[in-house]
């Protein structure tokens, strides 16, 4: 004879003062172990870990970590390439740190990665009206917008530690040394991802939809190639007066939103930390570390606002 | 357990939610009725505070629910019409996911027996992504009683499903009330409302219009009570004179029948005997039938319709 269902799934019975009825004779283990209340914190903490575990592992079992790890070998591979053959041409000339570049080129794909995971993580599924079920769970918008962040930093490490083997592999068939202070410079850069997952989530927040995120997104790297770009073209160009020139005015400009970017833009923050590293300029290191903890936590700020302003539902 | 107080959801043009007033009890089913657009999927997001309310408030457990929503969740099971995105993970997985945000210890069991009762078990290792969408609808009231929640929040919990997997979710949900658990069911198969529901609010252009049993919404209609009459043969003057009763609406004569409509709620099943017999007619059977959800709902919904015609005329 066909079991009740409640004798197969044990569902608790409650009673009017809020206390849970056993019906453990009738379901023996099947029944929920009844538990203490949990405090709203210890909730969110809980929700907030297991999420950011659950994204950690999706995002590891894609394909797309995988590929941008990939090509992070093939470019380190040529630059090293490139520096041998630079110095066997030159004779004299050798190359300082020739890791330097192979490593930052690898640190800013992973940084870009994560980033355009980040603006992807909460509108895309908002836009399918799957994020709401999330919250049908013991999770509001400060919760999901945390685990994101610790998944990025994860994924982020693991993206790292992904690329070691290799590198490792690299150094040693080529005999170059990789300094100790450009690794610990490398470490840091977690710093720095945290930035850009940050900002990456308030992109996400606020975008109506996935695509509008990435578009908001491209539209911000354009911001700081053009600016970046150009100002080094504008150096370029020799001014035709002293004084009056316009010229010189538009690189004034463009220098000050130039230095500006460094404690903005996640990537120039990259490159000048491991350069700060590669110097074992420490005060350098400290300065750029507060800049980026601080960017941090106002873009998660900024992410938390948007989200509750924007809401859950498509 | 679940109140709102004058619970009002306002947008720029429209008003999607007016003045709501409702009460689901411990131990008790409570249907929510309403059309296409009438206000109840807002309804359910107003209270689990996913909306915000222009005004008004919501009560769960005798606690505002703008005090501490992530410790009421825990004690709420919610089923809505939801796509799944998590098609990465397994039904297994994707259960018990959703088992450590509502900090279930040690939940293998209850899961377990919960994939049996729905029959998933054999299905519990395949991806989500490739469950069907009366699976999926199962795996979504799964993930809604995994943490054996207080309040169960219903949202047309049997749409996409069978009806072996109807009666299974019709099933859980009586043995819900049961063990003491409330249950606000939203659903637009009437019929699956008037099987279960306690009480019923039935809901149109976002305002409550009438909150009874289903027989007291019967009963408050006090209508369209239909008694069948067989006799051997009908007697010329019998439609006639039957139409003389206090409180006969109409009567329709078709070969050897006749179908007399009923207002208010006299039993004037007497009088319609003698009637029969002083005309000389020969009855050989007279059966009633009730009103049934559906034909409630469409006349509430549509006296609604027509007030508010004359309102604005």
């Amino acid at each position: 004879m066909r079991n009740t269902a409640a004798t197969r799934y044990g569902n608790r019975g409650y009673r009017a003062d809020g206390m849970t009825t056993s019906m453990e004779s009738r379901t023996g283990s099947l029944a929920v172990a009844r538990e203490a209340p949990r405090s709203s914190s210890s909730l969110r903490w809980g929700a907030l870990l297991r999420i950011a575990r659950q994204q950690a592992r999706d995002a590891m079992l894609g394909w797309a970590p995988y590929l941008v790890a990939a090509l992070a070998v093939l470019i380190a591979v040529v630059l090293v390439y490139n520096a041998i053959r630079f110095t066997a041409e030159s004779g004299l000339n050798i190359v300082a740190n020739p890791f330097s570049l192979p490593l930052q080129t690898a640190a800013s794909l992973a940084l870009l990665y994560v980033t355009v995971e980040a603006t992807l993580a909460i509108a895309r599924p908002r836009e399918h009206g799957s994020l709401q079920v999330l919250f049908f769970a013991p999770v509001d918008v400060s919760v999901l917008i945390g685990a994101h962040f610790v998944s990025g930093i994860v994924v982020y490490l693991l993206f790292l530690l992904l690329l070691a083997p290799p590198l490792s592999l690299l150094a040693w068939v080529t005999n170059f040394v990789v300094p100790v202070a450009l690794l610990w410079g490398v470490l840091l850069t977690v710093l720095v991802a945290g930035l850009a997952v940050a900002f990456g989530l308030f992109l996400s927040a606020a975008a109506p939809s996935g695509r509008a995120a990435i578009l908001l997104l491209v539209a911000a790297t354009l911001l700081l190639l053009i600016v970046q770009g150009g100002y080094a073209a504008l150096l370029n160009i020799p001014p035709t007066s002293r004084y009056y020139d316009a010229l010189l005015f538009l690189r004034v400009l463009l220098r000050n939103v130039h230095e500006l970017l460094l404690w903005f833009s996640p990537f120039r923050m990259l490159d000048a930390m491991l350069d700060a590293a590669l110097r074992a300029d420490w005060a350098a290191l400290l300065q750029y570390s507060g800049a980026a903890v601080g960017g941090t936590v106002a873009w998660l700020a900024a992410a938390v606002w948007a989200l509750r302003r924007r809401g859950v539902l498509p | 357990m679940l109140q709102t107080e004058g619970l009002t959801k306002a947008y720029d043009t429209t008003v999607a939610v007016q003045d709501l007033n409702i009460n689901v009890r411990a131990g008790e089913i409570y249907g929510f009725l309403g059309p296409n657009g009438a206000g109840k999927t807002t309804t359910i997001r107003l209270l689990l505070g996913l909306l915000q309310p222009t005004a008004g408030s919501v009560f769960l457990f005798g606690q505002r629910n703008t005090n501490d929503m992530v410790a009421l969740k825990r004690r709420i099971g919610v089923v809505a019409e939801e796509p799944l995105s998590m098609t990465r993970m397994t039904g297994w997985e994707f259960i018990r996911f959703f088992a450590d945000l509502n900090a279930v210890p040690q939940p293998e069991a209850r899961m377990e027996a919960l994939f049996q009762a729905l029959d998933l078990w054999d299905a519990r290792h395949a991806l989500v992504g490739a469950y069907s969408r009366g699976m999926r609808q199962k795996l979504s009231l799964l993930r809604a009683l995994v943490h054996g929640p207080e309040l169960l929040i219903l949202d047309e919990p049997v749409s996409g499903l069978d009806p072996y997997g109807i009666l299974q979710v019709r099933q859980l949900v009586e043995e819900h009330r049961q063990n003491g658990g409330a249950v606000l069911i939203s659903s637009h198969i009437l019929s699956e409302i008037e099987r279960s529901a306690d009480r019923v609010g039935i809901l149109h252009q976002g305002r409550l219009l009438v909150e009874d049993t289903v027989e007291g919404i019967r009963q408050r209609l006090g209508s369209a009570r239909v008694l069948k009459l067989g006799l051997v043969m009908v007697p010329s003057t019998l439609p006639d004179a039957l139409r003389q009763i206090h409180n006969v609406e109409r009567v329709e004569a078709y070969d050897s029948q006749i179908t007399v409509h009923i207002v208010g709620q006299n039993d004037i099943r007497p009088e319609i005997f003698r009637t029969v017999v002083a005309q000389g007619g020969v009855l050989l059977e007279m059966t009633g039938e009730e009103m049934s959800l559906e034909e409630a709902f469409v006349t509430i919904t549509h006296q609604n319709v027509e007030q508010l015609a004359g309102a604005t005329a």
